[in-house]
């Protein structure tokens, strides 16, 4: 594949936007969600022979980017610690979809879904936008099923939070 | 991806999320393009070096193979053989079968008078049922296939009266001109040759044959059945193949043919392989299969010649699909040799094979590809069974019947081959595959030959891979 510098185009431009919206959910910031799409899309090109056109080629490609992206969390796993936790609060009045949808746009999500740890973030998108189930997720992040269902539950917290403070329906400046 | 659970956060974000497209930055590209290796120059020379040599093998391979048979030898197996075992208590012998000449003409000894260097004949009785053949032969020639065409018709106009004589002035003109009679040789005198119009159209004109000494290979590739991510396939494929395969040996002197016979072999396989991908170039593959080999030889050996003198090349022509065998013999002596006979075996064999392929991709371009496989095979017989029937016109006449059971062994085979394949889609190829094909030892202890040499065959069809 390298050395064919169309076809490698053609591909980037096909898939790079959605891509990097993957990229975005994984990173904290557009900086680094920019790095694993660039690293992602290296892996892609150069594993272009091992695809098996099993399965979609997009599906293959955001598996990679995926991938790539938890690699660099479980790097970075021992140094960030669950920030959020002035956030957790289980009792908090539970805020509707559709104000979710009417008052936010996908920007504000995307930025929300960032601010998450990593681990929050990560468990969060591998259950909601990939459909895994826990054991899935326990296995692939190597924590117990337990953890992973806590993290979820800490994660649509700090979001629910956020979205909230975002609607202006509590205030969050204290 | 899944639709999220019953959630509200999930599904409020998952709606707005998914599907949201931003652009990189154009530095992202360029850190792609900086992280990938140099592109190669495509090497042509590497996978040309190695068509080459696959060529060079092939080509080696087939001159050791085509190297002239020896007949003398096989005799001996044959006069061995039937010292041996013969038995006159065979209940069923399956005859082969005359394919391209009048049954009538079959088994018999045909006597032809070939006009050798002098084209002169001088027949004396009158023979019974005759006619004036004109043998007209074309080859064609290329590096794998060899055409024989044969033409075999009556006279169309008689000589007038119709008790003549056939003088050298009636057969100019005609080049490989043989006058077929089922006159018992000794029969034959010096003296005047003469016939009637009707015994020439006791001969009807077959039509005309073509035979192949290519064998013609119908196989259908296998259908795969792949696991998602494993690199394990199964496949499933059968394969027919069918040859005629006439052997000549051409007299230096005489230019004539000097010793003929026709081998016909069918085969039938139906296998199951499994393939293993070592690599994204490299797999191996191992199967199972099964085979009914059918395999025929009928062989005229009727050397017997006569000439008053001694002095004039004569020979006789049987009746075997039109293949002339002939003998220049002087001498009377000659006569009591016990060469007049016919032979007409046929075997059949069933066998288990058990191949190991290794298949290497030499070239992948866009749809196309190019691979090369090399592998063995082992090969169990589980039966072999002989049909042998010889004929001799000796005095008195004898017909020899012999049946015979259990005389197969395990063998080794190789094979060569070069498949070029175009992929549809994915999942559908249409492949082409010159495969050559040979055995290290020999399956049966009668069996004489197995396939021609450098026999290809064309494996060709689509190849379906299902997900």
């Amino acid at each position: 594949m390298a050395g064919n510098d169309r076809g490698c185009r053609a591909i980037y431009e096909s898939f790079s936007k959605k891509m990097l919206v993957v990229c975005m959910r994984y990173a904290q910031s557009r900086q680094e969600a920019e790095d694993f799409l660039q690293e992602g899309f290296i892996r892609v090109f150069q594993g272009l022979r091992q695809f098996q056109f099993e399965g979609s080629f997009e599906g293959w490609v955001r598996r990679t980017m995926i991938n790539t992206a938890i690699e660099h969390y479980r790097k970075e796993l021992k140094h960030h610690q669950n920030t959020n936790l002035e956030w957790v609060s289980h009792n908090e009045e539970p805020v509707s979809r559709e104000d979710i949808l009417s008052q936010l746009n996908a920007h504000d999500l995307l930025k929300m879904v960032q601010e998450l740890s990593p681990q929050y973030r990560t468990v969060f998108n591998l259950y909601v936008f990939e459909g895994l189930k826990h054991k899935e997720i326990a296995q692939m992040l190597d924590i117990s099923e337990g953890t992973s269902k806590s993290n979820l539950a800490d994660a649509r917290t700090i979001l629910q939070r956020k979205a909230k403070c975002l609607m202006g329906i509590v205030d969050c400046n204290h | 991806m899944k639709e999220p659970h019953n959630n509200e956060i999930d599904r409020a974000f998952y709606e707005l999320i998914e599907g949201l497209e931003i652009s990189p930055s154009e530095q992202v590209w360029e850190g792609v393009q900086k992280g990938l290796p140099a592109p190669k120059p495509l090497r042509f020379g590497s996978w040309l070096r190695t068509l080459g040599l696959s060529c060079i093998l092939v080509v080696l391979l087939g001159v050791w193979k085509t190297q002239p048979n020896n007949y003398t030898s096989q005799n001996s197996t044959l006069l061995a053989f039937r010292s041996a075992r013969i038995s006159r208590t065979v209940p069923q012998i399956v005859e082969t079968s005359a394919k391209t000449v009048d049954k009538s003409l079959r088994e018999q000894a045909l006597l032809t008078f070939r006009l050798g260097d002098k084209k002169r004949v001088w027949p004396t009785t009158t023979i019974p049922t005759s006619a004036v053949v004109y043998s007209s032969k074309q080859k064609i020639r290329a590096s794998s296939v060899a055409f024989k065409k044969t033409r075999l018709y009556s006279l169309p106009s008689p000589p007038e009266p119709v008790e003549a004589t056939i003088h050298d002035s009636d057969l100019i003109g005609h080049s490989a001109v043989s006058i077929l009679s089922n006159q018992h040789p000794s029969a034959c005198r010096s003296g005047s040759f003469s016939f009637t119009p009707d015994h020439l159209k006791t001969l009807s004109p077959p039509p005309n044959r073509y035979t192949a000494s290519m064998p013609v290979v119908v196989a259908l590739p296998p259908l795969h059945v792949n696991q998602p991510n494993m690199r394990w396939s199964i496949g499933i494929y059968a394969t027919t193949y069918s040859s005629q395969h006439p052997i000549t040996d051409i007299d230096d002197y005489l230019n004539i043919p000097h010793d003929e016979k026709q081998e016909t072999e069918r085969l039938l396989s139906a296998g199951i392989q499994a393939q293993y991908q070592l690599s994204s170039r490299l797999s191996i593959g191992v199967g199972f299969e099964y085979q009914h080999v059918l395999h025929e030889n009928p062989e005229h050996k009727l050397p017997a010649a006569y000439d008053a003198t001694g002095t004039k090349y004569f020979s006789f022509t049987s009746g075997l699909g039109g293949i002339h065998i002939n003998e220049p013999l002087i001498g009377a002596n000659l006569m009591q040799a016990d060469t007049l006979q016919l032979t007409n075996t046929r075997q059949r064999i069933s066998l288990i094979q058990i191949p190991v392929v290794v298949r290497y991709q030499i070239l992948h371009y866009k749809c196309w590809s190019i691979d090369a496989s090399a592998g063995g095979a082992l090969v169990i017989p589980l039966h072999d069974e002989v049909n042998l029937r010889i004929k001799t016109f000796n005095s008195p006449e004898q017909t020899l019947d012999i049946e015979k059971l259990g005389f197969v062994q395990t063998a080794t085979s190789y094979r060569f081959g070069l498949r070029l394949n175009y992929a549809f889609t994915p999942q559908i190829h249409l492949s082409l595959e010159p495969m050559y094909l040979g055995y290290l030892t020999r399956i049966s202890t009668y069996y004489q030959a197995v396939r021609p040499p450098l026999a290809f065959s064309l494996n060709t069809g689509l190849r379906i891979t299902f997900k």
